[in-house]
């Protein structure tokens, strides 16, 4: 496959992926495609043609998991806002007892901070 | 087999001459979701002629047609024909696969393709 034929492909995912994330919020899906557009006219000269299309995906692959739409649906007894979060299916979900492994790694280890490796 | 279909179909009208009796149910939804083929040529020709217009407006009045192709008759340019295939599969609520999109270069291979797709609807 040719860079220019992946760059499309890498678009089309751009473009479907806006629509999961701002899905009925047109303002944020026509101003995320225009700048999706706007990048694919005019790239980040700064980077090869196979760095500006693994940005395009990795775009992409947050705005599929990584935003995760509000939606005022009222307000509460106390007169706080309440919001609809709509968390769909490919919303990548963090796991809490995998923060708690890592915590003890650290631990038992006994090192330093910062990823050192205590020798 | 025909004779269960028969018998959904007679139940789903005595059913929905039930349902519109009420007005503010929208009946239409279940008879699309059980005929067979849902969709024929001439609809989703004139649902993909519709989203090409509402896509581009340099496009609203010019003529439109299955032999039309995007890039040559239609003047899109190969981004142009990417953002047009996303609205056709939102339109259709489908996904087409890189190899087909890549291959779809005019008005009626595109039509060809989404009545072949037992997903569109």
């Amino acid at each position: 496959m040719n860079v220019n034929q992946r760059a499309l492909i890498a678009y089309r995912n751009g473009l479907r992926a806006t629509k999961i994330a701002f899905n009925n919020d047109t303002r944020m899906l026509i101003s995320a495609r225009e700048r999706m557009r706007e990048g694919m006219i005019n790239p980040n000269q700064k980077l090869t043609k196979v760095q500006q299309i693994e940005l395009l995906e990795g775009v992409s692959e947050f705005l599929r998991k990584n935003i995760v739409q509000g939606k005022k649906t009222g307000v509460d007894k106390d007169g706080k806002d309440v919001y609809h979060l709509n968390i769909h299916s490919e919303i990548e979900l963090g796991d809490n007892d995998s923060v708690k492994k890592a915590e003890n790694t650290l631990k038992a280890s006994g090192s330093g901070c910062c990823g050192g490796s205590g020798r | 087999m025909f004779k269960n279909i028969f018998r959904t179909t007679a139940s789903l009208a005595t059913r929905s001459v039930v349902i519109t009796t009420r007005p503010t149910y929208v009946a239409p939804s279940f008879i699309r979701l059980y005929s067979a083929s849902a969709l024929n040529k001439e609809d989703v020709t004139k649902r993909v002629v519709d989203v090409i217009r509402k896509f581009d407006k340099s496009l609203a009045n010019s003529q439109i047609e299955p032999k039309s192709l995007f890039h040559k008759d239609l003047g899109l340019d190969s981004l142009d024909t990417v953002e047009l295939l996303v609205a056709i599969e939102e339109e259709f609520d489908l996904q087409l696969p890189d190899k087909v999109a890549d291959e779809l270069k005019s008005v009626g291979e595109t039509v060809d393709y989404i009545i072949s797709n037992p997903e569109a609807n």
